[in-house]
C-alpha cells in the first residue's frame, strides 16, 4: 500500500473525524502515473433513491493485492455502494474505474474478473451445492472439468463435502456463505468483494475466512471487504474506507487513523467517526423498558 | 472465453426449472413427480372430449350443433387451462428479483438472458399444449386406426383443426396473460406492479376458473347463437371453435375462425412487442427498486378483545388474520375456492336454452350456503399451507396451549373473516328478494349453518395456521372428496330446502333453530385436550396429493 506524505485535511461539517483520502485528489487521477497501479478507483460515486441520497459522491481507491475494508453503520451506504461496484445498482453520478477502465464501457470484461458474496444469500433454494457452483462455473464459461474439480475441492476445503447434494433450501445460513464463498472464488477472480461474507459462519470457519483473506491478498487478488466485526478488519485489512450517512469520513490505514485520533483501536475511532451514542446508557435503557 | 451459446442453455435450464420451482405445488417435494402428476391430470378431459367429438362426428349434418359443443368445451378447457397456468406462473413469467440479483453478477448479455428466457416460455407452452392434446390426440389416432379413417382426408382434416385450434387456444390463454404482464410491466413503476400483481392474479384466476366452470352454459352454442350472438365475439373459445370451420362453416363461425387466427397474431405481436420494450427496462428498475417497507394502518384489536380471552388465542388470531390479509399466495389460493363456489352456484342457478337464460329459485335460495362452504372449507385448506415455515419457532418456544388456541382462533377467524363477510354480501339480495324480515331470518339460519359447519370442519383442527408443512394425506384427502360431494349435493340444497320449510312452520323451525344454537353455544365452548399442537418438525412430510 502507498500513502502520501501529505497531512490529512479535516473537514467543517465532520468536527470529529479524520478524513484523508488516501488515493490521488479528485481532478487529478486519470492522467496522474498513479492511476496505473490502482485496481480500483470510485470516483464521485452518488446513489439517489427517490430523493434520498444513499451515496453522496463517494471517492476512495483499491490498490492491487491490497484488502481494503469497508466500514460504515447499518444504512450508510456501504451496501449500495457495493451493488454499484457488482453491477447490481446503476450510479446516479460519478465513474468506477477497474484497471483504468470504467466497467460500464465493458460490463461482461469487468464480472469475468469478480468474484462477490452478498450481504443477502441469494440462491436457487432448488438446487444443490455442488449444482449451483456447476451453474456458477458454466455461466462463467469455465471447462467443465475444471468446474468439477474446483466445486469439488471448494466445497471439500469449507467443509461441505457431505452436504453438497443437499437442495440449498435446507442449508443453514453458515453454509449458504460458504457456497457463496466458493462460487465467488471458483473462476479465481482478480478482484473480490466481500459484503459480510462472514456472518453465520461458525468460529473455525471464520478463522478459515480470515487465512483465506490473507492468502488471497498475498496470491495478488484484491478485496474490498465489508463487515461490522472491527476487531477482524482491524487484523487484516491494509486499508479501511469509512462511510457515514452516504459521504466517506475517513480513508487511510487502520494505523494511521489511530495515530491521527490518538484512539486505541478501530472500535474506538469508528464510534467517534460515526457519532454512536452511549451505547451502555441505551442498553440500560433497554433492560429498564422490559422491567417497567 | 465465455460461450454465448452455452450460457444461453445454461439460462434456459435454469429458467425452464424455475416454472415448477413454486412452493405453491408442494414445498420441498419432487418437482418432476409434481409436474407428471398434473401433465397427466391435464390430458384427462381430452380424452373424453375426443371421445364425444367422434361419437358426434359420425352423426353428420344431424349432430352439427353438438359437435360444435365439444368444440367450444375443449377450447374452453384449453384456453382456461393455459390462463391458468400462466397466471399461476404470473411471478416466473418474467424473471423475477432473485434472478435479477443472482444473475447480475455473471457475464452474461442482456439479449442471452431475454432470449433464454423467451425459449423456456416457449417450452412451457409446448409442454402445457402436449398435455391437454395428448389424450384427445391418442383417442383420435386410435379411432383412425381402428375405424379406418386414415385414408379419409376429411376426416383427418377435421381432426386436425380440432387439435390446431386447440392448441391456439392454449397459446391464446397464454399470450394474454404475458402481455398483460408486458403492459403492466411497461405502464406502471415496479413498486405499483409488485402490489397490484396479487390483484390481477387473484382476479384472472377467478376468471379462469369462471370460464371453464360455467362450461355447460357456454356449450349450447345453438342458443347463444340464436338468442346471444354478441357472445360469440366477446367469448375467446368460441373463436377456436370457429377455427375449425373455415373451409366448411357457416359465415358466421367463418368470420369466429378468421377473427380468432387475427386475435391470435395481435397477441403474439402484442407479447413481442410489450417483452422486448420492457424487458431490459424491468430488469434494470427492479434491481433499482428499493425494499419498500410496507406502512399499514395499525389493526383494530380492541371491538375483538372480548371475543379472544386468552393471551395465545390472541396471538394465533392475528397471526392468521394478517397472513390472510397480506400473503399473496394464501389469497390467491382462497380466491380459487371462492371463484370455483361462484361458478357452480351460477351453472347450478342458471340454465340456457331456448327461453334463453333461466334462473332456478330453489338453487339460488341454495347459493348462500354453497358459497359458505366453499369458504369454510377454502380456509381449513389455506391453513394448511405454511407461510415462513422457518419462523413458527415463535410459537414453538412460547410455552402455550396452542392446541385450544389454535382450534378456537382458527375457526373464529373463519366465522368473522370468511362465513360473515360472505352472507353481509348475499344480504342485500335477500331482502330484496324475500323483504327485510324473511331476508334477516334467512341470514340468521346461513350464519347458524355457517358456524355449525366451521365446527364439524374444524372439529380435530390441531396446528397453528400456516406454521406446518404438512399437506393432507391420501386419507384426507379422500375424506375431503366425500365432504365436498356430500356438501355439493346435500348441504346447500338441503339447507334451502330448509329454509323453505321453515317459513311454512315457523313455530318447529324456531325449535329447531334453538336446538341448533344450544349446540352450537356447547360447541364453542367446547374444550379440546391439551396435547401438544403439531408444528413442522421431525414428522414424516406428507406432501403430495397421490392424485395417482
Amino acid at each position: 500500500m502507498t500513502r502520501s506524505s501529505a497531512s490529512p485535511p479535516f473537514t467543517a461539517d465532520l468536527p470529529t473525524t479524520v478524513f484523508w483520502h488516501q488515493g490521488l485528489p479528485p481532478g487529478n487521477r486519470s492522467t496522474s502515473a498513479g492511476v496505473q497501479s490502482l485496481m480500483l478507483e470510485v470516483r464521485g460515486l452518488t446513489k439517489r433513491f427517490r430523493g434520498l441520497t444513499a451515496v453522496d459522491h463517494v471517492d476512495f481507491v483499491v490498490r492491487p493485492g491490497e484488502i481494503a475494508g469497508y466500514l460504515g453503520p447499518n444504512g450508510s451506504g456501504k451496501s449500495t455502494t457495493v451493488k454499484m461496484l457488482a453491477g447490481l445498482l446503476h450510479p446516479t453520478e460519478g465513474t468506477i474505474l477497474f484497471e483504468g477502465r470504467e466497467i460500464r464501457q465493458d460490463p461482461i470484461a469487468f464480472k469475468q474478473k469478480l468474484g462477490y458474496v452478498p450481504e443477502e444469500p441469494n440462491l436457487y433454494g432448488y438446487l444443490t451445492g455442488l449444482e449451483y457452483l456447476q451453474l456458477a462455473g458454466r455461466l462463467r464459461g469455465m471447462d467443465e472439468t475444471q468446474v468439477n474439480r474446483r466445486a469439488n475441492e471448494l466445497l471439500e476445503l469449507l467443509s461441505l463435502r457431505e452436504a453438497r447434494w443437499g437442495l440449498l433450501s435446507t442449508y443453514s445460513k453458515g453454509m449458504k456463505q460458504r457456497v457463496l464463498i466458493a462460487a465467488a472464488l471458483l473462476h479465481d477472480p482478480e478482484f473480490l468483494i466481500f459484503d459480510e461474507a462472514q456472518s453465520g459462519l461458525d468460529i473455525a470457519n471464520s478463522l478459515l475466512f480470515r487465512h483465506l483473506l490473507h492468502a488471497l491478498a498475498a496470491r495478488g487478488r484484491t478485496i474490498l471487504y465489508i463487515s461490522h466485526i472491527l476487531e477482524l478488519v482491524e487484523k487484516v485489512c491494509s486499508h479501511v474506507v469509512v462511510i457515514y450517512r452516504g459521504k466517506i469520513v475517513a480513508d487511510d490505514s487502520v494505523h494511521r487513523l489511530r495515530e491521527l485520533m490518538s484512539l486505541p483501536n478501530l472500535e474506538e475511532i469508528f464510534t467517534q467517526l460515526v457519532h454512536q451514542d452511549d451505547m451502555e446508557a441505551r442498553a440500560r435503557e433497554i433492560a429498564a423498558v422490559i422491567q417497567a | 472465453m465465455i460461450s454465448h451459446r452455452a450460457q444461453f442453455g445454461e439460462l434456459y435450464r435454469l429458467f425452464r426449472q424455475r416454472f415448477v420451482e413454486s412452493d405453491a405445488l408442494a414445498p420441498n417435494a419432487d418437482y418432476n413427480t409434481n409436474l407428471w402428476q398434473v401433465l397427466s391430470v391435464l390430458a384427462v378431459p381430452g380424452m373424453w372430449a375426443s371421445m364425444v367429438f367422434v361419437s358426434t362426428l359420425l352423426r353428420g349434418a344431424e349432430g352439427m350443433w353438438e359437435l360444435r359443443g365439444v368444440r367450444v368445451f375443449f377450447a374452453d378447457y384449453s384456453f382456461a387451462v393455459a390462463g391458468f397456468t400462466a397466471l399461476f406462473e404470473w411471478d416466473m413469467l418474467f424473471p423475477e428479483r432473485r434472478d435479477f440479483l443472482v444473475l447480475t453478477l455473471f457475464p452474461i448479455r442482456m439479449r442471452d438472458l431475454f432470449a433464454s428466457k423467451i425459449a423456456a416460455l416457449g417450452a412451457l407452452l409446448s409442454v402445457l399444449t402436449l398435455a391437454i392434446n395428448a389424450g384427445a390426440v391418442f383417442v383420435l389416432l386410435l379411432v383412425l386406426i381402428m375405424n379406418g379413417h386414415s385414408h379419409n382426408l376429411a376426416f383427418l382434416e377435421t381432426v386436425a383443426t380440432f387439435v390446431i385450434s386447440s392448441a391456439a387456444a392454449t397459446a391464446f390463454g397464454f399470450l394474454l396473460v404475458a402481455v398483460l404482464q408486458g403492459l403492466l410491466i411497461n405502464m406502471t413503476s415496479v413498486r405499483i406492479f409488485r402490489r397490484i400483481s396479487p390483484w390481477v392474479q387473484m382476479a384472472g384466476m377467478s376468471m379462469m376458473v369462471l370460464s371453464f366452470v360455467l362450461f355447460p352454459l357456454f356449450v349450447n352454442i345453438i342458443f347463444v347463437a340464436a338468442l346471444y350472438p354478441a357472445w360469440l365475439w366477446w367469448f375467446p373459445p368460441y373463436w377456436f371453435t370457429g377455427m375449425q370451420e373455415l373451409s366448411d362453416g357457416s359465415a358466421v363461425f367463418h368470420s369466429l375462425g378468421r377473427f380468432g387466427w387475427e386475435m391470435l397474431g395481435a397477441a403474439l405481436l402484442a407479447f413481442a412487442l410489450t417483452w422486448a420494450l420492457g424487458f431490459a427496462r424491468h430488469y434494470r428498475r427492479t434491481l433499482e427498486a428499493e425494499d419498500s417497507v410496507s406502512r399499514l394502518s395499525p389493526p383494530r384489536d380492541r371491538p375483538l378483545a372480548w371475543l379472544l380471552r386468552t393471551p395465545e388465542e390472541r396471538a394465533v388470531f392475528h397471526f392468521s388474520r394478517a397472513i390472510v390479509a397480506r400473503s399473496p399466495k394464501h389469497r390467491l389460493f382462497l380466491a380459487c375456492y371462492g371463484s370455483a363456489g361462484v361458478a357452480l352456484g351460477l351453472v347450478l342457478a342458471i340454465s340456457l336454452d331456448e327461453r334463453g337464460l333461466t334462473f332456478s329459485a330453489n338453487s339460488l335460495r341454495a347459493f348462500p350456503f354453497l358459497m359458505t362452504f366453499f369458504v369454510v372449507s377454502g380456509f381449513r385448506a389455506v391453513f394448511q399451507f405454511p407461510s415462513e415455515l422457518a419462523s413458527n419457532w415463535a410459537f414453538q418456544i412460547a410455552e402455550g396451549r396452542w392446541s385450544v388456541a389454535a382450534r378456537s382462533a382458527a375457526r373464529k377467524l373463519v366465522d368473522l373473516g370468511g362465513v360473515l363477510p360472505v352472507l353481509m354480501a348475499f344480504l342485500p339480495l335477500e331482502i330484496f328478494e324475500w323483504g327485510a324480515r324473511l331476508g334477516l331470518l334467512h341470514f340468521a339460519v346461513q350464519a347458524m349453518a355457517g358456524a355449525l359447519l366451521t365446527e364439524l370442519l374444524f372439529w380435530n383442527f390441531d396446528k397453528v395456521p400456516f406454521t406446518c408443512s404438512y399437506f393432507p394425506g391420501k386419507v384426507n384427502l379422500a375424506l375431503l372428496i366425500a365432504i365436498y360431494l356430500y356438501g355439493f349435493t346435500n348441504y346447500s340444497f338441503r339447507m334451502a330446502d330448509f329454509e323453505v320449510w321453515a317459513a311454512q312452520n315457523p313455530l318447529p323451525a324456531l325449535a329447531i333453530a334453538s336446538g341448533a344454537a344450544g349446540v352450537l353455544a356447547l360447541l364453542w365452548r367446547r374444550e379440546t385436550r391439551r396435547e401438544a399442537v403439531r408444528f413442522d418438525g421431525s414428522e414424516p412430510a406428507i406432501q403430495t396429493l397421490e392424485l395417482s
